[in-house]
C-alpha cells in the first residue's frame, strides 16, 4: 500500500520520543521539540495531548516507556520493491563502487555458516534469500522529449570524477579541477564544491561551486581530472578566503547553493549540519505576505 | 460536524487544494470552493491542513476578490519534493500506534509469537506501565500482524497448527540495511517515478540531501504517485482498470468512469506532466489520459490484449512527436524549409538534436529541409515557432496545422503594427 500510517511523521516523532524515554531523558520540553521537527506545524498540539491522556500507550505522561528495546523499523515490501527498481538504473553506477566480474553492487553472502547452522543464521540466510521484484520497470514508462546525449554514465573516467566530485561535495573539501570549456580552452583551478546540480530535461550533472574567480558552475562531463586539493585545504582561513571572493553570478543558483557553503564549514567543523533552508521568495511585491513557520495556529482572516 | 483532525484518510481531496493553491494561487475563497461544489468550511480544513504540512512555502495576497493563499516553492532552491509530505499524514486510531511500536519492541528479541503470545506479551510487558490500560482484543493484535506481514515487517511461518510471526531484518536492532547508499537514496528520491518510496526510506534513516540540487525539476508530478503506482500496478498484473477522470476539457464537467487498460505512463520532461497511455475500452482505441486529472483508479479483471496492445502502443510512440496518438490511421507528413548561413551550424545542430526522428537535408549552401512523419503535427507548433525568422516554406497534410501557424503570424504582425508583405519575410 502507497499510503500508510505506517509512513506518518507522527510514527517518527513518537519513535524519537520512545528512544530518548528510554535513555532517561525525554521531558516535556524535548518531547514538544521532538514533534516540531519531525512532524508537521500543529503535530506538537496532537502527539503532547496524546502523551499527556496517555492515549497512545508508549510513552506515559511523566514521559517513560515501558519499551527498552525498540528496534529500527524493518523496511516494507514497498520499500525494498522501489531499492530494487532504481537498481535498474543506468545513474545507479556512479553510486556504486567499481567492481569486477560480478557487477557493481554485488554483495557475496558471508553469514551463513559452515557446518551446524544456528537458527539465526538459517533465518537471515531465507530472508537474504528473498528477492522482491521491482516496483516499476524501465519499460513502463516513456519519456516523450527524452535528451539525445546526456553524461557518459558508461564511462569509468567519468563516474570516477563524479565519485570524487561527491565525496568533496560531502566532506567539504577543495579539488583541484582540470576543465575544458564549451569553446575547447582548457584551465586548471582550485574549486569548493557546493552543490551538485542534475538536470533531467538535458541528463547532465553540474558542479555548482566557488573558485577563486567567484561562483561557478562546471559541467561534470567537461572534467578532465579531478583531485583532493588537500594541500590548498590548509587552514579554514584559506576556504574562508575562496569562499568570500569572487563577483556574484547567477544569484539563485548561487543563492540555493550558498547555504551549502555554510553547511560545508560547519561539517569540516564537525558541528551538525541542520536541513537546507529556502530562499526568500515574494517579498519584492508590497502586497504579498509569507506565513512564519509554526504560526499554523493564527489563522488569517480571509 | 466531526472535529478537525490534521491527518488525513485519502489524499484525494488535499491533492485537489494543493495542486489548486499551487498553480491557480491567484483564487480566493469564495472562488475555489465555489468552483469545486464545496463549502467554505471544506476549503478552511484543507487549507489549515495544507499549511500545517507546508508552513514554510505558503504565502498570501490580498486583491480586489479577497485573500488568497498560495504555494510558491522554488525547485531549485529546495533540497527534497516538499509535496512528499501528504503521503505521510495518513489517519490512525490509537491502537494501530500502539501495535505498531509494542509489537515492534516484542518482536526485536528475534522469537516467533503467536498472536495470542503476543497479545499477552504487550498486556504484561507494555500496558502494565499505564495507568488505565486499553488492551487490544485477540483480533485486534491478529488483524495487526497479519497487515504487517502483508506490509513485509513482520514474516509468518507455519509451526504445526499455529503461525508464528518473527520481525523481519532478524534481531538486529540497528535495522536492515535498505542496500544503497545515502546519497543514492537522496538522489533518486526526487528523480526516479515515485520517488516517494524513496523519500520513505530517508526518514527511516535519518537521511537528508545536502548535496544535490535540482535544475528543470518539476515537483507536482509526486501528488500523483498513489494514481501512478496503480496504474504500474495494473500493467504488471495485466489488468484493466475503472478510472475516475475529471477533465475540464469536457464539456459539462463532472466525473466519467471509464474502463481502460493502462499500457504506458508517458512523461514530458518539458511541461512535468504525466499521462497514461491506455486502451479505452468503449472507444477502442488507444488514448493517453492526463494523470492529474485521474481521481481514482480501481483495479478489475485481467486482460489478454495486454502484449500486444503494449506492443503497438510501443510502434505509436515511435512516430509521435509528444503524447497524441492522433487517429492512428495514417502519419500526417511536415515539411519545414529553413534559411540557415555558413555560420549558423548550430540552428542545424538544433534541429537534429531536437527533431526526434524527423529528417534534416542540405538542399543548397543556406537551404534546409527538415522532414517528418507524425500522427498529430499539431503538437509541433511551439517547437516550429522557435525557427520564425528562418522559416522559408512550412507544408503539412494536416491544412489545420499550416493554417493556425500562418493565422498565428498574421496575429504577430498585427500585434506589432506591421501589416502585409510576406509572412516569413
Amino acid at each position: 500500500m502507497f499510503f500508510h500510517e505506517i509512513y506518518n511523521t507522527y510514527y517518527l516523532a513518537v519513535e524519537r520520543m520512545i528512544r530518548q524515554a528510554a535513555s532517561g531523558m525525554l521531558d516535556e520540553k524535548s518531547a514538544w521539540e521532538i514533534a516540531r521537527e519531525t512532524a508537521f506545524s500543529e503535530s506538537f498540539l496532537y502527539i503532547l495531548d496524546a502523551v499527556r491522556s496517555e492515549t497512545w500507550q508508549v510513552v506515559t505522561k511523566d514521559f517513560r516507556t515501558p519499551l527498552q528495546n525498540l528496534p529500527k523499523r524493518p523496511l516494507t515490501d514497498l520499500e525494498r520493491q522501489w531499492v530494487a527498481a532504481v537498481k535498474q538504473d543506468s545513474r545507479m553506477r556512479l553510486f556504486e563502487p567499481e567492481t569486477a566480474g560480478t557487477g557493481a553492487g554485488a554483495e557475496p553472502e558471508t553469514d551463513v555458516k559452515q557446518g551446524a547452522e544456528s537458527e539465526t543464521a538459517k533465518r537471515r540466510g531465507a530472508e537474504k534469500g528473498r528477492t522482491f521484484p521491482p516496483l516499476y520497470s524501465l519499460n513502463d514508462f516513456y519519456i516523450t522529449d527524452a535528451p539525445g546525449e546526456g553524461d557518459p554514465y558508461g564511462s569509468q573516467e567519468y563516474r570516477a570524477v563524479f565519485r570524487t566530485v561527491l565525496k568533496a561535495a560531502e566532506e567539504g573539501g577543495p579539488l583541484r579541477i582540470r576543465y575544458v570549456s564549451g569553446k575547447g580552452r582548457e584551465r586548471e583551478d582550485i574549486y569548493l564544491p557546493l552543490r551538485l546540480e542534475y538536470s533531467e530535461k538535458d541528463d547532465r550533472f553540474r558542479l555548482l561551486a566557488q573558485g577563486r574567480r567567484g561562483f561557478t558552475i562546471l559541467n561534470l562531463s567537461r572534467i578532465k581530472e579531478c583531485v583532493p586539493e588537500k594541500e590548498a585545504a590548509g587552514t579554514d582561513a584559506a576556504q574562508e578566503e575562496l569562499l568570500r571572493r569572487g563577483r556574484r553570478k547567477n544569484r539563485s543558483r548561487e543563492s540555493a547553493a550558498g547555504q551549502g557553503a555554510g553547511d560545508i564549514r560547519k561539517a569540516a567543523a564537525g558541528q551538525k549540519v541542520g536541513g537546507a533552508h529556502l530562499s526568500e521568495q515574494g517579498s519584492a511585491a508590497g502586497t504579498f505576505g509569507r506565513r512564519r513557520p509554526g504560526a499554523g495556529l493564527s489563522l488569517l482572516p480571509i | 460536524m466531526s472535529e478537525y483532525s490534521e491527518l488525513i484518510k485519502h489524499l484525494g481531496k488535499i491533492r485537489d487544494y494543493m495542486r489548486d493553491f499551487y498553480v491557480f494561487g491567484f483564487r480566493s475563497r469564495s472562488q475555489l470552493s465555489g468552483r469545486k461544489g464545496k463549502s467554505g468550511r471544506s476549503y478552511d480544513n484543507e487549507r489549515r491542513r495544507i499549511e500545517s504540512y507546508l508552513s514554510d512555502f505558503m504565502a498570501f495576497r490580498q486583491d480586489k476578490n479577497g485573500k488568497s493563499i498560495f504555494l510558491s516553492v522554488d525547485s531549485a532552491a529546495i533540497p527534497e519534493n516538499p509535496l512528499y509530505r501528504a503521503f505521510k499524514a495518513k489517519t490512525f486510531t490509537k491502537n494501530d500506534i500502539t501495535l505498531h511500536f509494542c509489537l515492534l519492541d516484542l518482536l526485536a528479541d528475534g522469537k516467533g509469537y503467536t498472536a495470542a503470545q503476543a497479545a499477552e506479551e504487550i498486556d504484561s510487558r507494555c500496558l502494565s506501565a499505564f495507568g488505565e490500560p486499553v488492551v487490544p482484543d485477540l483480533s485486534t493484535v491478529r488483524k495487526k500482524l497479519i497487515e504487517y506481514e502483508k506490509l513485509g515487517i513482520f514474516r509468518a511461518e507455519k509451526n504445526g497448527k499455529t503461525q508464528l510471526y518473527f520481525l523481519n531484518g532478524g534481531e538486529d536492532t540497528a535495522g536492515e540495511d535498505p542496500g544503497i547508499s545515502p546519497q543514492a537514496l537522496a538522489f533518486f528520491s526526487e528523480m526516479s517515478p515515485l520517488g516517494v518510496a524513496g523519500s520513505y526510506i530517508m526518514d527511516r534513516d535519518g537521511v537528508r540531501n545536502r548535496i544535490f540540487s535540482w535544475k528543470h525539476h518539476y515537483i507536482m508530478p509526486a501528488l500523483d504517485s498513489e494514481i501512478c503506482f496503480l496504474l504500474v500496478q495494473a500493467m504488471h498484473e495485466k489488468r484493466k482498470v475503472i478510472i475516475t477522470n475529471e477533465s475540464p476539457r469536457r464539456g459539462g464537467g463532472g466525473q466519467l468512469e471509464i474502463e481502460i487498460l493502462p499500457l504506458k505512463i508517458l512523461i514530458s520532461l518539458r511541461n512535468g506532466r504525466r499521462y497514461a497511455a491506455a486502451y479505452h475500452m468503449g472507444r477502442k482505441a488507444i488514448l493517453t489520459f492526463r494523470l492529474d486529472y485521474i481521481k481514482s483508479v480501481r483495479l478489475a479483471e485481467e486482460s489478454g490484449e495486454f502484449d500486444i496492445l503494449r506492443k503497438k502502443t510501443e510502434e505509436l510512440l515511435r512516430q509521435s512527436w509528444g503524447v497524441s496518438l492522433g487517429r492512428q490511421r495514417e502519419p500526417e507528413h511536415l515539411t519545414m524549409q529553413l534559411r540557415i548561413e555558413g555560420h549558423e551550424g548550430y540552428i542545424a545542430d538544433r534541429l537534429r538534436k531536437e527533431g526526434k526522428h524527423g529528417v534534416l537535408r542540405q538542399l543548397s549552401e543556406t537551404v534546409w529541409q527538415y522532414d517528418i512523419d507524425v500522427w498529430d503535427p499539431s503538437e509541433m507548433l511551439p517547437w516550429l515557432r522557435t525557427f520564425i525568422g528562418r522559416v522559408l516554406r512550412l507544408d503539412c497534410t494536416d491544412p489545420a496545422v499550416t493554417e493556425i501557424f500562418y493565422r498565428d503570424m498574421e496575429l504577430l504582425y498585427e500585434s506589432y503594427g506591421i501589416g502585409g508583405g510576406d509572412v516569413f519575410s
